[in-house]
Protein backbone atom coordinates (compact mmCIF):
# COMPACT_ATOMS: atom_id res chain seq x y z
CA UNK A 1 0.00 0.00 0.00
CA UNK A 2 1.06 3.59 -0.43
CA UNK A 3 1.05 4.32 3.28
CA UNK A 4 4.40 5.56 4.52
CA UNK A 5 5.65 3.87 7.67
CA UNK A 6 8.04 6.67 8.60
CA UNK A 7 6.77 8.04 11.90
CA UNK A 8 8.06 10.79 14.07
CA UNK A 9 7.15 10.88 17.73
CA UNK A 10 6.89 14.01 19.86
CA UNK A 11 3.37 14.77 18.66
CA UNK A 12 1.93 15.15 22.14
CA UNK A 13 4.57 17.60 23.29
CA UNK A 14 3.91 19.80 20.25
CA UNK A 15 0.21 19.86 21.02
CA UNK A 16 0.69 20.57 24.72
CA UNK A 17 2.75 23.66 23.97
CA UNK A 18 -0.01 25.10 21.81
CA UNK A 19 -2.69 26.72 23.98
CA UNK A 20 -5.15 27.40 21.16
CA UNK A 21 -5.26 23.76 20.09
CA UNK A 22 -8.50 21.81 20.22
CA UNK A 23 -9.18 19.65 23.26
CA UNK A 24 -6.21 17.47 24.04
CA UNK A 25 -8.48 14.46 24.35
CA UNK A 26 -9.51 14.88 20.69
CA UNK A 27 -5.92 15.25 19.57
CA UNK A 28 -4.91 12.18 21.56
CA UNK A 29 -7.86 10.27 20.11
CA UNK A 30 -6.69 11.15 16.59
CA UNK A 31 -3.21 9.98 17.45
CA UNK A 32 -4.58 6.71 18.81
CA UNK A 33 -6.47 6.15 15.55
CA UNK A 34 -3.36 6.90 13.50
CA UNK A 35 -1.42 4.41 15.63
CA UNK A 36 -4.09 1.78 14.91
CA UNK A 37 -3.76 2.41 11.18
CA UNK A 38 -0.01 1.96 11.39
CA UNK A 39 -0.52 -1.21 13.39
CA UNK A 40 -2.40 -2.66 10.43
CA UNK A 41 -6.00 -1.66 11.18
CA UNK A 42 -6.60 0.16 7.91
CA UNK A 43 -10.34 0.50 8.55
CA UNK A 44 -9.63 2.71 11.56
CA UNK A 45 -8.90 5.49 9.09
CA UNK A 46 -12.66 5.61 8.53
CA UNK A 47 -13.00 7.04 12.05
CA UNK A 48 -10.92 10.05 11.03
CA UNK A 49 -13.09 10.51 7.95
CA UNK A 50 -16.24 10.42 10.08
CA UNK A 51 -14.77 12.86 12.57
CA UNK A 52 -13.72 15.56 10.11
CA UNK A 53 -15.61 15.09 6.86
CA UNK A 54 -18.53 17.40 7.70
CA UNK A 55 -16.51 20.46 8.65
CA UNK A 56 -14.11 19.94 5.75
CA UNK A 57 -17.01 19.47 3.36
CA UNK A 58 -18.50 22.78 4.54
CA UNK A 59 -15.17 24.45 3.84
CA UNK A 60 -14.99 22.96 0.34
CA UNK A 61 -18.59 23.89 -0.50
CA UNK A 62 -18.00 27.40 0.82
CA UNK A 63 -14.90 27.79 -1.31
CA UNK A 64 -16.16 26.17 -4.52
CA UNK A 65 -19.90 26.83 -4.33
CA UNK A 66 -20.36 23.34 -5.79
CA UNK A 67 -21.41 20.38 -3.59
CA UNK A 68 -20.29 17.87 -6.23
CA UNK A 69 -16.84 19.38 -6.65
CA UNK A 70 -16.55 19.76 -2.88
CA UNK A 71 -17.23 16.03 -2.47
CA UNK A 72 -14.57 15.23 -5.08
CA UNK A 73 -12.03 17.48 -3.36
CA UNK A 74 -12.84 15.90 0.00
CA UNK A 75 -12.48 12.37 -1.36
CA UNK A 76 -9.16 13.08 -3.07
CA UNK A 77 -7.88 14.89 0.02
CA UNK A 78 -8.61 12.01 2.40
CA UNK A 79 -7.00 9.53 0.01
CA UNK A 80 -3.94 11.77 -0.14
CA UNK A 81 -4.01 12.05 3.66
CA UNK A 82 -4.03 8.28 3.98
CA UNK A 83 -1.14 7.91 1.56
CA UNK A 84 0.94 10.46 3.48
CA UNK A 85 -0.22 9.68 7.01
CA UNK A 86 3.38 9.21 8.09
CA UNK A 87 4.03 12.88 7.43
CA UNK A 88 1.57 14.18 10.02
CA UNK A 89 3.26 16.63 12.35
CA UNK A 90 1.12 18.06 15.13
CA UNK A 91 -2.67 18.18 14.82
CA UNK A 92 -4.15 15.77 12.31
CA UNK A 93 -7.20 18.03 11.82
CA UNK A 94 -4.97 20.99 10.94
CA UNK A 95 -2.89 18.88 8.59
CA UNK A 96 -5.86 17.43 6.72
CA UNK A 97 -7.49 20.88 6.64
CA UNK A 98 -4.48 22.21 4.75
CA UNK A 99 -4.75 19.38 2.21
CA UNK A 100 -8.43 20.23 1.61
CA UNK A 101 -7.76 23.99 1.54
CA UNK A 102 -5.02 23.51 -1.05
CA UNK A 103 -7.33 21.26 -3.06
CA UNK A 104 -9.91 24.04 -3.09
CA UNK A 105 -7.34 26.61 -4.19
CA UNK A 106 -6.13 24.35 -7.00
CA UNK A 107 -9.73 23.89 -8.09
CA UNK A 108 -10.29 27.65 -8.08
CA UNK A 109 -7.21 28.18 -10.21
CA UNK A 110 -8.55 25.81 -12.82
CA UNK A 111 -12.19 26.75 -12.84
CA UNK A 112 -13.48 29.34 -15.24
CA UNK A 113 -16.99 29.59 -13.97
CA UNK A 114 -18.11 32.84 -12.46
CA UNK A 115 -21.64 31.86 -11.61
CA UNK A 116 -21.86 29.35 -8.80
CA UNK A 117 -24.98 27.56 -7.74
CA UNK A 118 -26.15 26.26 -4.40
CA UNK A 119 -29.19 24.46 -5.76
CA UNK A 120 -28.16 20.97 -4.77
CA UNK A 121 -28.16 21.65 -1.09
CA UNK A 122 -31.39 20.40 0.39
CA UNK A 123 -30.46 20.64 4.02
CA UNK A 124 -33.31 21.54 6.35
CA UNK A 125 -33.64 25.23 7.04
CA UNK A 126 -34.20 27.13 10.23
CA UNK A 127 -36.67 29.50 8.57
CA UNK A 128 -40.29 29.25 9.50
CA UNK A 129 -42.62 30.77 6.89
CA UNK A 130 -42.91 30.49 3.07
CA UNK A 131 -41.98 34.16 2.74
CA UNK A 132 -38.86 33.60 4.77
CA UNK A 133 -38.03 30.55 2.65
CA UNK A 134 -38.39 32.59 -0.54
CA UNK A 135 -36.33 35.38 0.92
CA UNK A 136 -33.75 32.86 2.02
CA UNK A 137 -33.46 31.33 -1.44
CA UNK A 138 -32.77 34.75 -2.94
CA UNK A 139 -30.23 35.64 -0.28
CA UNK A 140 -28.54 32.26 -0.69
CA UNK A 141 -27.96 32.80 -4.40
CA UNK A 142 -26.84 36.39 -3.91
CA UNK A 143 -24.48 35.42 -1.13
CA UNK A 144 -22.92 32.64 -3.22
CA UNK A 145 -22.36 34.98 -6.14
CA UNK A 146 -20.90 37.63 -3.86
CA UNK A 147 -18.62 35.07 -2.17
CA UNK A 148 -17.46 33.85 -5.58
CA UNK A 149 -16.44 37.41 -6.45
CA UNK A 150 -14.15 37.76 -3.43
CA UNK A 151 -10.40 37.14 -3.58
CA UNK A 152 -9.56 33.65 -2.34
CA UNK A 153 -7.97 34.74 0.94
CA UNK A 154 -11.01 36.83 1.91
CA UNK A 155 -13.46 34.13 0.89
CA UNK A 156 -11.48 31.56 2.87
CA UNK A 157 -11.44 33.74 5.97
CA UNK A 158 -15.18 34.50 5.74
CA UNK A 159 -16.11 30.84 5.19
CA UNK A 160 -13.97 29.67 8.10
CA UNK A 161 -15.36 32.31 10.44
CA UNK A 162 -19.01 32.30 9.46
CA UNK A 163 -19.80 28.98 7.75
CA UNK A 164 -17.49 26.77 9.79
CA UNK A 165 -17.96 28.84 12.95
CA UNK A 166 -14.27 28.76 13.89
CA UNK A 167 -12.61 31.07 16.39
CA UNK A 168 -9.97 33.50 15.17
CA UNK A 169 -7.42 31.60 17.27
CA UNK A 170 -8.23 28.31 15.55
CA UNK A 171 -8.16 29.97 12.14
CA UNK A 172 -4.77 31.51 12.91
CA UNK A 173 -3.37 28.12 13.80
CA UNK A 174 -4.80 26.44 10.72
CA UNK A 175 -3.65 29.16 8.33
CA UNK A 176 -0.36 29.83 10.11
CA UNK A 177 -0.96 33.54 10.50
CA UNK A 178 -2.00 36.00 13.21
CA UNK A 179 -5.38 36.68 14.77
CA UNK A 180 -5.04 40.35 13.80
CA UNK A 181 -4.40 39.54 10.16
CA UNK A 182 -7.42 37.23 10.07
CA UNK A 183 -9.70 39.77 11.73
CA UNK A 184 -8.64 42.21 9.04
CA UNK A 185 -9.41 39.68 6.29
CA UNK A 186 -12.81 38.84 7.74
CA UNK A 187 -13.69 42.51 8.16
CA UNK A 188 -12.61 43.25 4.58
CA UNK A 189 -14.63 40.29 3.36
CA UNK A 190 -17.74 41.59 5.15
CA UNK A 191 -17.28 45.08 3.75
CA UNK A 192 -16.89 43.72 0.24
CA UNK A 193 -19.87 41.38 0.62
CA UNK A 194 -22.07 44.15 1.94
CA UNK A 195 -21.17 46.33 -1.00
CA UNK A 196 -21.92 43.54 -3.47
CA UNK A 197 -25.20 42.60 -1.78
CA UNK A 198 -26.31 46.23 -1.60
CA UNK A 199 -25.50 46.72 -5.28
CA UNK A 200 -27.59 43.66 -6.10
CA UNK A 201 -30.51 45.00 -4.06
CA UNK A 202 -30.31 48.50 -5.58
CA UNK B 1 -17.76 64.24 -30.41
CA UNK B 2 -14.84 62.40 -28.82
CA UNK B 3 -14.20 58.78 -29.52
CA UNK B 4 -12.07 56.31 -27.64
CA UNK B 5 -8.90 55.50 -29.45
CA UNK B 6 -8.93 51.72 -29.68
CA UNK B 7 -5.36 51.43 -30.87
CA UNK B 8 -3.77 49.53 -27.96
CA UNK B 9 -0.41 51.22 -28.45
CA UNK B 10 -1.96 54.66 -28.26
CA UNK B 11 -4.33 53.97 -25.38
CA UNK B 12 -1.52 52.49 -23.31
CA UNK B 13 -3.11 49.07 -23.34
CA UNK B 14 -0.75 46.36 -24.53
CA UNK B 15 -2.15 42.97 -25.42
CA UNK B 16 -0.37 40.37 -23.29
CA UNK B 17 1.80 37.77 -24.92
CA UNK B 18 0.22 34.31 -25.21
CA UNK B 19 2.00 32.92 -22.17
CA UNK B 20 0.89 35.80 -19.98
CA UNK B 21 -2.82 35.13 -20.40
CA UNK B 22 -2.95 32.23 -17.96
CA UNK B 23 -1.23 34.34 -15.32
CA UNK B 24 -3.71 37.12 -15.77
CA UNK B 25 -6.62 34.70 -15.45
CA UNK B 26 -5.12 33.31 -12.27
CA UNK B 27 -5.07 36.74 -10.69
CA UNK B 28 -8.84 36.84 -10.83
CA UNK B 29 -9.11 34.00 -8.34
CA UNK B 30 -6.14 34.73 -6.13
CA UNK B 31 -5.41 37.62 -3.83
CA UNK B 32 -6.13 41.11 -4.97
CA UNK B 33 -7.40 44.17 -3.26
CA UNK B 34 -11.14 44.62 -3.26
CA UNK B 35 -12.35 48.17 -3.37
CA UNK B 36 -14.82 48.59 -0.55
CA UNK B 37 -15.30 52.33 -0.69
CA UNK B 38 -18.86 53.25 0.07
CA UNK B 39 -19.61 50.09 1.98
CA UNK B 40 -18.70 51.21 5.43
CA UNK B 41 -19.95 48.86 8.12
CA UNK B 42 -20.50 50.16 11.63
CA UNK B 43 -18.01 48.78 14.17
CA UNK B 44 -20.88 47.46 16.25
CA UNK B 45 -21.89 45.10 13.42
CA UNK B 46 -18.36 43.70 13.20
CA UNK B 47 -18.29 43.31 16.98
CA UNK B 48 -21.63 41.50 16.99
CA UNK B 49 -20.58 39.21 14.15
CA UNK B 50 -17.35 38.48 16.04
CA UNK B 51 -19.41 37.34 19.02
CA UNK B 52 -18.53 40.25 21.25
CA UNK B 53 -21.08 41.68 23.68
CA UNK B 54 -22.84 44.70 22.18
CA UNK B 55 -25.53 47.16 23.15
CA UNK B 56 -28.70 45.65 21.69
CA UNK B 57 -30.63 48.88 20.91
CA UNK B 58 -27.53 50.40 19.27
CA UNK B 59 -27.05 47.22 17.23
CA UNK B 60 -30.61 47.22 15.99
CA UNK B 61 -30.35 50.88 15.07
CA UNK B 62 -27.26 50.25 12.91
CA UNK B 63 -28.03 50.70 9.22
CA UNK B 64 -26.82 47.36 7.90
CA UNK B 65 -28.13 45.28 10.79
CA UNK B 66 -31.13 43.81 8.88
CA UNK B 67 -28.87 42.63 6.05
CA UNK B 68 -26.34 41.04 8.38
CA UNK B 69 -29.03 39.46 10.54
CA UNK B 70 -30.18 37.61 7.41
CA UNK B 71 -26.65 36.75 6.30
CA UNK B 72 -25.84 35.51 9.80
CA UNK B 73 -28.97 33.31 9.81
CA UNK B 74 -27.96 31.86 6.44
CA UNK B 75 -24.36 31.13 7.42
CA UNK B 76 -25.40 29.57 10.72
CA UNK B 77 -27.84 27.43 8.74
CA UNK B 78 -24.98 26.26 6.53
CA UNK B 79 -23.11 24.98 9.57
CA UNK B 80 -25.56 22.07 9.60
CA UNK B 81 -24.49 20.97 6.14
CA UNK B 82 -23.14 17.43 6.16
CA UNK B 83 -20.84 15.56 3.81
CA UNK B 84 -22.65 13.04 1.58
CA UNK B 85 -23.28 9.82 3.48
CA UNK B 86 -21.55 7.82 0.75
CA UNK B 87 -18.23 9.61 0.97
CA UNK B 88 -16.67 7.56 3.75
CA UNK B 89 -17.42 4.33 1.89
CA UNK B 90 -16.06 5.71 -1.36
CA UNK B 91 -12.80 6.79 0.27
CA UNK B 92 -12.32 3.49 2.09
CA UNK B 93 -13.05 1.58 -1.11
CA UNK B 94 -10.40 3.60 -2.96
CA UNK B 95 -7.91 2.93 -0.17
CA UNK B 96 -8.63 -0.82 -0.23
CA UNK B 97 -8.19 -0.92 -4.01
CA UNK B 98 -4.84 0.72 -3.56
CA UNK B 99 -3.84 -2.44 -1.73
Amino acid sequence: MGLSTARVRGYTSVVKSTPSSPQESEVDADQAIIDRVFAGDRDAFGLLISRYSDVLYRHAVGMTGSPDDAADILQNSFIKAYQHLGEVRGRFDAWVFRIVANGCKDWLKNIRRTHLSYEEDDQPSGYQTPDEELDRGELRGDLDRALAALPVSLREAFVMKHVEGRSYEDMAELLDTTVGALKMRVHRAREALQKLLEEKAA
Amino acid sequence: MMHDNLDPHVSGHVEPAKGERAEIRDESVTDREVPVAGASMPAIIHAWLDGEPVNEPALQAAGSYPLWRRVQAETVDRRRMQAPATIRGAIMEAIRKEG
